[in-house]
């Protein structure tokens, strides 16, 4: 089980990231399309925290038997997730760099 | 026919003076274009005093992107064959035009230089002839075709893989890759002997380190190029 000083520590750590998150958001250094992930996140987590039995429910419906491991199940995947998805998100930049880096060029030689 | 010579140059500035020259001296028919990659020696200053022709990259692309700006480059001028010639004299420009003839008379797509059908001339390490082994024969299990020098840079292109290069082409050590792909694509390839020289200057891009890096990378691609099919 978890305890209530727990559920609390998490719940203010995630409210923190939260607001940290939406503060970047609305400075305009992280692009919406990529924070959507890390917006919802916490959210869920937050629910899944602060409602009772939620954790339980969901361990008992996953087959885990201690309610922490699954916290850190759920992150793990999650933390594969985000990873993944940067990965693809650098590939596509990478794609995109070398094809302006190209064009460029072969623009530039023409105009001498 | 009009032919062009892609000469990727990454701080070639020891040898690119000899190897452009050479290129004209030794293939008069070809057009060439250099591929500056960003250097950081003065390779650029060298390409600008001697007038040379040149495309000079505002960022390192590293040579898959350097080459295939090049196959860009043969496209939007309309060339009928492009070849690339690494700038470090390894690939003797007197074979360009038999190669040129070899693919005009066959009717082919591509044409490979190979080291090992003749075994004359630099035949590289023990070390390395084994991983070119390997990749021979991966390449024959998964095309059915057999290539004898995978990694040859030496290869010739006809307008079909021209497009097809200029369209997508591998960041890093892309030669056996692209074999494939072209074989993939059904591209008509074909390999004719001729003879490397060791390299004139410079260091080889693939260390001891890299090595592994290159074996895993390689068979990868070319396992993924075989699973993707026809573009």
């Amino acid at each position: 089980m978890m305890t209530l000083r727990l559920r609390i520590i998490i719940a203010a750590i995630l409210l923190l990231g939260l607001m940290y998150v939406i503060h970047k958001i609305k400075k305009g250094s992280l692009e919406l399309r990529y924070a959507i992930v890390w917006l919802l996140l916490p959210i869920v987590i937050f629910l899944i925290v602060v409602i009772p039995g939620a954790l339980t429910g969901l361990s008992n419906l996953l087959g885990i038997y201690n309610v922490m491991n699954m916290v850190f199940f759920l992150g793990f995947i999650f933390v594969i997730l985000v990873l993944f998805s940067l990965t693809l998100a650098v590939s596509k930049l990478d794609d995109r760099v070398r094809k302006l880096t190209q064009k460029e060029a072969l623009k530039d030689k023409e105009k001498n | 026919m009009k032919k062009l010579i892609i000469i990727p140059a990454y701080n070639e500035s020891e040898n690119i003076k000899n190897t452009v020259e050479n290129i004209k001296t030794n293939a008069p028919d070809f057009d060439y274009v250099v591929i500056n990659d960003c250097s950081t020696d003065n390779t650029l200053d060298i390409l600008k005093e001697n007038n040379y022709n040149y495309v000079s990259l505002p960022i390192n692309l590293g040579i898959g992107g350097a080459v295939q700006t090049g196959y860009k480059y043969a496209m939007e001028h309309d060339y009928d064959v492009a070849v690339q010639v690494d700038g470090d004299g390894q690939h003797d420009p007197v074979f360009l035009n038999y190669m040129a003839e070899y693919l005009k008379e066959h009717e082919l797509d591509m044409v490979i230089g190979s080291r090992f059908i003749d075994k004359k001339g630099f035949q590289s390490s023990f070390t390395r002839r084994m991983g070119i082994v390997y990749f021979t024969i991966l390449i024959r299990i998964l095309t059915g075709k057999k290539i004898t020098d995978p990694t040859s840079g030496l290869r010739m292109a006809g307008k079909n893989v021209i497009a097809l290069f200029a369209d997508s082409y591998p960041v890093d050590y892309p030669e056996p890759e692209t074999a494939v792909t072209a074989i993939n694509n059904g591209m008509k390839i074909e390999e004719i002997p001729v003879i490397m020289k060791e390299r004139q200057g410079g260091v080889s891009s693939i260390t001891m380190k890299k090595s592994v890096y290159y074996m895993v990378k390689v068979t990868l691609a070319i396992i993924i190029e075989r699973l993707r099919g026809r573009r």
